[in-house]
């Protein structure tokens, strides 16, 4: 199963709480974008390289047309920001 | 869509005040200044990556550059030194709309939409005295008296005037404008002493409430404003109890003891009491000379400071209030703040 981090506040979280250890030895197959990532202070992206260069965590990069198409959803869903639509696109 | 991305692009660098070059290296090559050219005229769109690493180098998130242009800012006023590159103007400008935006974003969430209304906006002002006239007017009708004002800044906020502090360069004093033609910007050098931070404000408010004769020269515009903000910080009957009608000689000490209590620079009361007939034209050019004589007498430095605190709070204020009451998720608080989530989720404490 794919699980899709859209918030950073989840992965904010799991550091804070020193979970990072229990929840990727869950089952699932973590996915989050680089948009995600940048929203964390760079001590606590260190803290998740390990789980990126072991493949629990998966960066996606987004192409240009993926940008456009997250863009156009912002634009409907006004309240919700650019970054967690990116991981809607993502899920899609 | 393409278009605001292009636009935005062009309007960050702007702000940042780089060529397409500069920013090139600025990214470490990952793209080159053609691409960037490329992107700010539409013919291409950036991948994430790069969008990342033009974020990073521009010091602007990345929701910024889907954000749609919603704010035009007219009749702006703009007070600088000459010295003042053209470029830093372009960037100030840049800084102002966007941060304009993001205010008027985030009142829009709150449900905080108002209609400012210049109680002032009947008197004609022709000359000095009708600038006097129109000061006691306002105070009468904003019901905040004649003594010393406490703080300017919040008592524009409080009036429904967007005032902004912005980091820039010495030689900006200020800029006032409005915003979509109705709501009322007033923008101030955040590094400029509390003093200079009150009477540009208010200098800024003159050029926004006054309704100047048309004949007037935009130099005679400048020092009627000037007067304006000086009556605004001691009205004339409130400077005649505290200085006097006629004075042959005034010491800096007496004028540090006004300077600390109302908040207006010695060199702005002293103008003032020239403009009032207090002190002679001879006595006046007198004291200039005095001020230029030394730069901490120019700046005023060991000459007292205005016991107070001069800062815009209102939008971090209203900020937290959406995100405590959570109309906008940390992540869109973050946004509007132009801060990572991490970051902002370090300075709002929930209880």
């Amino acid at each position: 199963m794919i699980i899709v981090v859209n918030d950073a506040n989840i992965l904010i979280d799991l550091v804070k709480l020193q979970l990072l250890p229990h929840f990727f030895s869950l089952p699932l197959k973590f996915y989050t974008t680089d948009l995600i990532l940048d929203e964390l202070h760079d001590w606590q992206v260190i803290e998740l390289q390990v789980y990126i260069d072991s493949g629990s965590l998966t960066v996606v990069h987004l192409t240009d047309r993926e940008l456009i198409d997250v863009t156009l959803l912002q634009i409907e869903k006004k309240t919700i920001v650019g970054t967690r639509l990116f991981c809607h696109g993502l899920r899609k | 869509m393409k278009d605001i991305i292009a636009k935005r692009i062009k309007s960050a660098r702007t702000l940042a005040g780089f060529s397409l070059r500069e920013l090139s290296d600025k990214m470490d090559g990952i793209v080159s200044h053609n691409a960037i050219t490329k992107y700010e005229k539409g013919l291409m769109m950036p991948d994430s990556k790069v969008l990342l690493a033009l974020a990073n180098a521009l010091n602007v998130k990345v929701d910024y550059f889907f954000r749609p242009f919603t704010i035009e800012v007219g009749n702006i006023e703009f007070r600088k030194k000459s010295k003042l590159p053209e470029k830093e103007v372009k960037s100030i400008k840049e800084e102002a709309i966007d941060t304009i935006a993001r205010y008027i974003e985030l009142e829009q969430f709150l449900n905080l939409g108002s209609v400012f209304e210049n109680p002032i906006k009947h008197i004609q002002i022709k000359n000095g005295e009708n600038v006097e006239i129109a000061v006691n007017e306002l105070l009468n009708s904003w019901k905040i008296g004649f003594n010393a004002l406490p703080n300017v800044i919040e008592l524009l906020e409080d009036k429904e005037i967007k005032v902004i502090e912005l980091n820039a360069n010495e030689y900006f004093d200020g800029l006032s404008g409005w915003a979509n033609n109705k709501i009322p910007v007033i923008v101030i050098n955040k590094n400029y002493s509390i003093e200079r931070k009150r009477f540009t404000a208010l200098h800024e408010l003159g050029h926004l409430l006054l309704s100047f004769d048309e004949n007037l020269e935009s130099k005679e515009k400048e020092r009627l404003c000037h007067r304006f903000a000086g009556a605004m910080l001691m009205p004339k009957d409130t400077f005649l109890i505290e200085l006097g009608t006629n004075r042959k000689s005034v010491s800096i000490t007496e004028l540090v003891v006004i300077k600390e209590t109302y908040g207006i620079s010695i060199q702005a009361l002293m103008a003032r009491a020239k403009t009032l007939g207090v002190i002679t034209e001879a006595y006046y050019i007198e004291f200039r000379m005095w001020v230029n004589k030394a730069e901490n007498h120019k700046k005023e430095i060991g000459f007292g400071s205005y016991i107070g605190r001069e800062q815009s709070t209102r939008f971090k204020q209203l900020l937290y209030r959406a995100a405590s009451e959570e109309v906008i998720s940390m992540s869109k608080a973050a946004n509007l703040a132009n801060q990572k989530l991490a970051t902002f989720r370090d300075e709002f404490i929930q209880i």
